[in-house]
């Protein structure tokens, strides 16, 4: 677990829903379910140019840098900076590094980082949807560099727009996304499907409003699996926002905590080893569902009881995964 | 140069938004112009009704932005349309623009931006840096 709540000073106000109380809502659901002494805390480091330079290009770098040391600012009508924006962007891409390096080292079976802001969003030159760099790809990337195959699963609420666009021609990622739709930020259509230089590695699950965990199982089940099966990742990066959960303001699936902690077991069952699976906490803005959704996540995978709720089932989307099946089905992809 | 015959303007309710549309209805009036009126909606769109699911909240959002925000386009002979979408303004205009075949994007300007760095800032400073399409930004009243 690669968690720094002490540096974390990326507050843009009391009334933003991405807030610094967002990470503590994530620690007390680790210590809910009682995971502390199975889990290893991990000290996050500041990720560094050459590191972040993998995904973002050093004029955006140095741009966000000085806009945060000026005072920062509205970046746009969602995203905002502070002077402590930039440092802890640093740090919260750092740690997915950490956590990477860790589990690399064979120092755990999972990492889970606990860092904000948040990263799915973030282009490769421009901020986001809350999001100032791309946490998931920088480490994605750092992966890739050394020869890795990498399959993201962004079971966030919200389309990974800066993830997909960054690894649209990458061979070497795999970016499958369940999402909502229609829904912020206007992309992840099932027929985005890849570039030219990776036809049929993105792989994209909109659902309608409502839908449940039952049907984001079965789109892992009948669309994910076999696309997986056909890349053969050699790790995998979740973005695991957790504001898919039925009481999130942001949005309107009907996921729980047990539906959470179910697709974490699915997704697990894509890594090709233990150690090779890292969780990025990405949204979730309603704290008490952060809370049980993050205990129920990591103890699922941790092989520990704790299920403060049930499973969801019977909601819509059964049509969108069936859709979603037969762009991609025999790897069709985009061609 | 022949006169605009698709107008795209970014409405958010704002009163510089309000000058922009009259602007574009205006000019679109003078030339026999189309005007279509997007609306990006973001994230923090969904955050003004708690715990409401996303889709009333979207529908809210959508009688709000063709009955009042639009409304000057309804009112007049000017042949127009409103346009919801997800995302951010900049990426909305830009779509809305191509899709439309517009020649002339048309925004206001709240006098004030986020960063006038090399990719960061205001909606109106980014679509100049990035259109391929001219670009009229409206300034503030400022009480003139």
């Amino acid at each position: 677990m690669a968690a720094a709540p002490e540096l974390d000073r990326h507050d843009v106000g009391p009334s933003h829903p991405e807030r610094p109380a967002r990470l503590g809502a994530a620690l007390a659901g680790i210590d809910d379910a009682g995971l502390r002494d199975g889990a290893v805390v991990l000290a996050a480091r500041r990720a560094t140019d050459e590191e972040l330079s993998l995904v973002h290009p050093l004029s955006y770098l140095e741009a966000l840098h000085a806009f945060c040391d000026a005072g920062g600012g509205a970046l746009d009508p969602d995203t905002m900076a502070g002077p402590g924006s930039w440092d802890t962007a640093l740090v919260a891409a750092g740690a997915a590094l950490a956590a990477v390096d860790a589990l690399g080292r064979g120092e755990g079976d999972v990492a889970f980082v606990a860092a904000r802001p948040p990263g799915h969003h973030a282009l490769r030159d421009e901020p986001m949807g809350f999001c100032l760099l791309n946490n998931i790809a920088v480490a994605a990337a750092s992966l890739t560099a050394r020869g890795e195959r990498v399959l993201i699963v962004d079971w966030d609420v919200h389309h990974g727009n800066g993830t997909q666009a960054i690894f649209w021609d990458d061979p070497h990622v795999l970016y499958v996304s369940t999402h909502q739709w229609p829904l912020y930020p206007g992309t992840g259509r099932v027929a985005e499907t890849g570039g030219a230089g990776a036809p049929g590695l993105t792989v994209n699950v909109p659902l309608p409003p409502r839908a449940t965990g039952d049907v984001v199982l079965r789109a892992l089940d009948e669309v994910v699996a076999p696309a997986v099966e056909r890349f053969a990742p050699t790790w995998v990066l979740v973005s695991a926002g957790f504001d898919a959960h039925r009481a999130d303001p942001m949005a309107g699936l009907d996921l729980t905590a047990g539906d959470f902690a179910d697709i974490a077991a699915r997704v697990r069952a894509f890594a090709p080893a233990p150690g090779r699976l890292a969780l990025l906490l990405e949204g979730g803005y309603d704290l008490d569902a952060l809370r049980m959704s993050v205990g129920a996540t990591l103890a699922r995978l941790m092989g520990v009881a704790f299920r403060p709720e049930a499973a969801s089932s019977g909601g819509p989307g059964a049509d969108a995964v069936d859709a979603a099946r037969r762009v991609h089905a025999d790897g069709a992809g985009s061609t | 140069m022949s006169p605009p015959r698709c107008i795209v303007v970014g409405v958010d309710g704002s009163d510089c938004a309000r000058r922009a549309l009259r602007w574009a209805l205006d000019l679109a009036g003078a030339v026999d112009a189309e005007v279509v009126a997007v609306h990006a909606l973001g994230l923090l769109s969904h955050l003004a009704a708690a715990a409401v699911p996303s889709e009333p909240q979207r529908q809210a959002v959508a009688r709000v932005f063709e009955q009042e925000w639009c409304a000057p386009l309804h009112d007049g002979d000017v042949r127009g349309r409103c346009l919801l979408v997800d995302g951010n303004p900049v990426t909305a205009l830009l779509t809305a623009v191509e899709e439309h075949g517009a020649d002339l994007i048309v925004v206001g300007s709240r006098g004030h931006g986020g960063f006038a760095g090399l990719q960061l800032g205001s909606t109106s400073h980014q679509l100049v840096q990035h259109s391929g399409t001219p670009v009229v930004v409206v300034p503030p009243d400022e009480g003139r």
